[in-house]
């Protein structure tokens, strides 16, 4: 991003070293794993459940397809995929931390899904995986912790196959003032103290708060996007441009 | 109307419950895992789409994929469903199917075992005033609201009546059904002094 220094990157708002940023979002997902699920409720007043929601209705999943969810973490969207990919299909369930994909396959296993999910430890800069081995690439609420989102896009695009298409639901910037002003009230105070009361966690809840911030907006990802090689990317605002989808082809 | 997904999210939660009762249907169900299915709800210009999955369904009010079936019919089309007969019957009158038309008598058939309220469900999607036009499932899904407590849905078809103005309220409803019942007593009295008057009149060749 233009306003980093070139060896250092954005912790939320404090700049620190690259690799530093790394461990440190680590630590943030480590310290929250097993509360994750309820925190997303409570902060999102249940609301992230809809959002998810559009996210697969766009993706358009259908049976039989190759799905990769990246930051997977507890796995709302892979759970949703594995249900219509269906057996003769594939569901990879991607995080690059351990803890969140351990919470991850629990979770699936107690809801009784299994055969269709594999489950694959990878950071979404560099996957593990072939070229074009894919129908649908997605990632919810986990491109603002990348460190270097461009290579996230790029690898993203690299491992879609011809048709493919890409989603990335994250938050995004409010379209409007007051909104905005409203929002950032909640994620800065609501946020942080309910981040404690319910993890023991308020600084997790700040870094989360400001990540939010400091990702780009719905115009600049879109033009990120192309410039990784996605075709006809377009974005859809979700709750007044909190969250936005973003989803492009490869042709 | 493009149904709001807010209030298919319940619908989806109230077919997965039926669905739980019934291990029979829903490993039938399961057959048609992935596949895509929309519903054209005539009258309310609804649509609603189901895929089906190992577990139970997913209903979305829009997905972005080639449908492999179309089942196009009123609510009451659909209704008819519950009752019993037999379902390759009733797609020939009162539930049309397009594109796999296999596909669509397999989900007919599974859903017509399933003795769904269909009135009752789909006054999750429309609110409340429509579904009282479409019977008295008002009533019923007003029980069914403090029943489970679903305090969601009713905020947002509140929301959507009140604040997007995009269903009328039942206010609104109400009103529209109390002036169509005042015109129509109106009619009846101008009738019976039109007869009255004819019956004053005296006839031709009287006189
Ligand atoms: C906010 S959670 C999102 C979980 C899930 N997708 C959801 O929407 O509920 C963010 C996830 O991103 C993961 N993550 C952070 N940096 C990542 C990276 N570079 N590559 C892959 N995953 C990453 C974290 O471990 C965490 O599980």
């Amino acid at each position: 991003m233009a306003n980093e220094r070139p060896d250092t990157t954005h912790f939320g708002f404090q700049q620190v070293p690259v690799e530093e940023k790394a461990e440190r979002v680590r630590q943030v997902f480590d310290s929250v794993a097993d509360r994750y699920d309820l925190m997303n409720d409570l902060m999102s007043l249940g609301i992230h459940r809809l959002w998810k929601r559009q996210a697969i209705a766009l993706a358009g999943v259908r049976r039989g397809q190759r799905v990769l969810d990246l930051a997977a973490g507890t796995g709302d969207l892979a759970g949703r995929f594995a249900e219509i990919v269906g057996p003769s299909g594939l569901v990879v369930f991607s995080d690059i931390n351990g803890a969140m994909l351990e919470q991850g396959r629990i979770r699936m296993a107690d809801a009784g899904r299994a055969g269709n999910i594999e489950y694959v430890q990878a950071d979404a800069q560099a996957l593990p995986f072939a070229g074009a081995c894919c129908d649908c690439v997605t990632m919810a609420f986990g491109l603002r912790n990348v460190t270097h989102k461009e290579r996230a896009l790029v690898e993203m695009q690299r491992v879609l196959r011809p048709g493919g298409r890409a989603l990335i639901l994250e938050f995004s910037h409010p379209l409007s003032r007051p909104l905005n002003t409203l929002y950032d009230l909640y994620s800065f105070n609501v946020l942080p103290t309910l981040g404690r009361l319910v993890t023991g966690d308020a600084d997790s809840y700040r870094y989360l708060a400001e990540s939010i911030r400091m990702h780009p907006d719905q115009e600049t990802l879109k033009a990120m996007m192309e410039a990784a090689g996605f075709e006809r990317c377009e974005y859809f605002n979700l709750t007044g441009g909190i969250v936005a989808i973003h989803r492009g082809w490869k042709v | 109307m493009s149904a709001e997904d807010a209030l298919v999210a319940p619908l989806e939660a109230a077919l997965n419950r039926l669905l739980a009762l019934d291990p029979e249907a829903r490993r039938d169900l399961a057959d048609l895992q992935g596949r895509v299915i929309r519903f054209d709800i005539l009258g309310l210009g609804l649509q609603l789409w189901l895929v089906p999955g190992a577990q139970g369904v997913q209903v979305y009010p829009r997905y972005d994929a080639e449908p492999d079936c179309v089942l196009r019919g009123t609510p009451l089309g659909f209704a008819r469903l519950g009752l019993g007969e037999r379902a390759d019957e009733l797609f020939k009158g009162a539930v049309e199917i397009e594109g796999d038309t296999a596909l669509g008598e397999r989900l007919g058939a599974i859903l017509a075992r399933l003795d769904i309220d269909w009135e009752e469900l789909l006054s999750k999607v429309t609110g409340d005033p429509i579904a009282h036009t479409l019977g008295q499932g008002a009533r019923a899904m007003r029980r069914q609201l403090a029943r489970d407590g679903d305090v969601l849905v009713r905020d947002l078809s509140e929301y959507l009546q009140e604040e997007a103005r995009l269903l009328p309220t039942r206010y609104e409803v109400d009103e529209f059904a109390d002036a169509v019942d005042r015109l129509r007593d109106d009619a009846e009295r101008l009738a019976a002094r039109v007869e009255r008057l004819q019956r004053l009149r005296p006839k031709p060749g009287d006189a």
